[in-house]
């Protein structure tokens, strides 16, 4: 495939699924059997009963009483623009509450990206090369067992034991490194105990090659063996499995950043469906899921370019 | 033989706690018959004793009861959504196979559309604003399970219509459902068994997520997710009770995680 072809492809995938949520969001908030108008009233001036005259200006200051098709083909030229409107809370403009947001979380996802990588990658490679010893059987139950526990509950574990008994961290102020390390560390938890199996499976495929033997009686030394003939052929399927890593930093983003009263963008979200500020939902789940695609096509990116001479 | 014997091993074990927790999502309720919403305010956070075998929450309400009802919660969504999905799959992949062309082409890119999406975000986005409540749960994981059902029975259906031995009953006069029953239905039950064992798992920790965030299940609703939420505060006072949501979750997701590795792999390799 070429790269024109690859990228038009994930092109035409972002697009459909931009439209595709819009859309989806769209029609969810305006078809409800009960007033949407109602609603944002009774969320934004919660305490009062929310009534038919309250919900009358909500409905007038939003342009919620346009005709529907008008209002859809607004909200998708809107969002194409990347322009979500204001939000129903705060009045601020969205896009700007992303971009706030936004940096925090990407700071905190990508070096949580790395350290589990990090974190996985050795692990997953010491495992295949000591494949049945005793240190692969605890490693592999520590991973198993990562990976099983939800990680909203590794990160209650990790503000129990870090924050509260230990207090090497805090839960609040700045957002200096005193804070950020325990949430790093958690992100990175959570997505190694699945990626370092992937690392480890991978490794055992490549070290049972034929080809490997054969570089081994040719007299290529052991230690450089799968440095030089192993290294290409066992990183494919970790780069396959790259967008399953990338999901998983989604829900992490939202799940433990609520864990950890984190002002990224799933503290955001959660606060938004809290409140039924519809257009800041929809524009932060609107952001996170054209981050994740993006991630998976850079993914994809980096796939072609190491393996573009095999490619067909 | 030794290999055989190994992988026979934790094949039972899964049967075991998956059968478990089953019946305890059936029969728990009934056998332990008491109100997993009645409050008790005068014995808030009690320790484990005889009245209340795992003790109380912090509005005095039965750990034990809530802890059955919440099983029972989360295996019917669960089951529901995966039967839901195969069903929605399968049909889908017989009408894509079937009348192959556009259609055909047009459902795979739908599909790897809506299988390219993160599932939470969208559960999230319309739980709130469809009102929560278990059928709003199983539709909203339902639309975002179905494709990979999709691409397992697409794939693997893809095969085996190509191959001799349909050609050979097509030939001999088999109707497409006579097909479908005996020869294509065999082979992709497994796959989708194993499939939908690892999606129960998933989808349990999917609704505990949920109900941890808050998000989609009302407060009095017994959930283990909204259980640890609710209970977390109190870890010092009341561990037995934070605890025992905490083993529930990871039970289920492992007995179904070995469950579905014991089984035959999946391989949805659809290019």
């Amino acid at each position: 495939m070429t790269l024109a072809a690859l990228l038009a492809r994930k092109a035409l995938l972002i697009l459909t699924i931009t439209l595709l949520v819009a859309s989806c969001s769209f029609w969810a908030v305006h078809l409800l059997p009960e007033n949407i108008a109602m609603q944002i009233a009774a969320a934004r001036f919660s305490g009062t009963e929310p009534n038919q005259q309250l919900a009358e200006v909500v409905s007038q200051s939003y342009g919620l009483d346009r005709p529907i098709l008008v209002q859809y083909a607004d909200w998708l030229a809107g969002t194409l623009k990347l322009d979500f409107g204001v939000s129903l809370v705060t009045g601020r403009d969205v896009v700007q509450d992303i971009a706030h947001h936004g940096q925090n979380s990407l700071r905190t996802v990508f070096w949580g990206f790395i350290a589990g990588v990090a974190l996985a990658v050795p692990t997953g490679y010491v495992c295949a090369r000591f494949a049945g010893s005793h240190l692969d059987t605890v490693l592999t139950v520590f991973s198993a067992a990562i990976s099983t526990i939800p990680s909203f509950l590794v990160a209650i574990v990790m503000v129990q034991l870090f924050v509260v008994e230990l207090g090497l961290a805090t839960l609040s102020g700045t957002s200096g490194w005193a804070r950020l390390w325990v949430l790093v560390l958690t992100i990175a938890l959570s997505i190694s105990g699945l990626l370092s199996r992937v690392v480890r499976t991978a490794v055992i495929d490549v070290r049972l090659q034929p080809f490997m033997l054969h570089a081994l009686i040719r007299g290529v030394p052991e230690r450089e063996l799968f440095w030089r003939h192993g290294l290409k052929n066992a990183l494919r399927p970790v780069l396959n499995y790259l967008p399953v890593v990338f999901m998983f930093l989604i829900y992490d983003v939202i799940v433990i950043e609520t864990v950890f009263n984190y002002h990224g963008l799933g503290w955001a979200l959660i606060n938004a469906v809290k409140a039924l500020d519809v257009p800041l939902m929809q524009g932060l789940v609107l952001a996170l899921v054209l981050f994740y695609l993006c991630c998976t096509t850079l993914s994809d990116l980096l796939t072609w370019r190491i393996y573009r001479h095999k490619a067909s | 033989m030794s290999h055989v014997s190994e992988a026979r091993r934790p094949w039972k074990l899964g049967i075991v706690l998956t059968l478990l927790f089953v019946m305890t999502a059936t029969f728990g309720p009934l056998l332990y018959a008491v109100d997993p919403n009645a409050q008790n305010l005068l014995s808030v956070l009690s320790p484990p004793g005889a009245q209340y075998p795992l003790g109380t929450d912090q509005l005095g309400r039965d750990v034990l009861a809530r802890l059955l009802h919440g099983a029972r919660y989360s295996a019917g969504i669960a089951i529901a959504v995966v039967v839901f999905s195969i069903a929605l799959g399968c049909i889908l992949a017989g009408i894509a196979q079937w009348s192959g062309g556009m259609i055909s082409t047009s459902l795979v890119m739908f599909s790897d559309a809506v299988y390219a999406l993160p599932g939470l975000l969208v559960t999230l986005l319309l739980a709130d604003v469809l009102g929560g409540g278990a059928m709003v749960i199983v539709f909203l994981l339902w639309i975002v399970a179905w494709p990979e059902y999709f691409r397992l029975s697409y794939s693997v259906g893809q095969q085996i219509v190509k191959s001799d031995h349909v050609l050979a009953s097509r030939l001999a006069g088999a109707s497409g459902g006579r097909i479908f029953r005996l020869q294509v239905l065999p082979v992709i039950l497994p796959y989708l068994l194993s499939l939908g064992a690892i999606s129960v798992g998933r989808i349990v920790l999917a609704i505990a997520t949920l109900g941890f965030l808050g998000v989609g299940i009302a407060p009095p609703q017994a959930e283990w997710g909204m259980m640890i939420n609710d209970l977390r505060v109190y870890w010092q006072i009341s561990p037995i009770q934070l605890a025992a949501p905490v083993i529930a979750i990871v039970w289920v997701v492992l007995a179904l995680l070995i469950l579905s590795q014991s089984m035959p792999t999946t391989k949805p390799g659809l290019n």
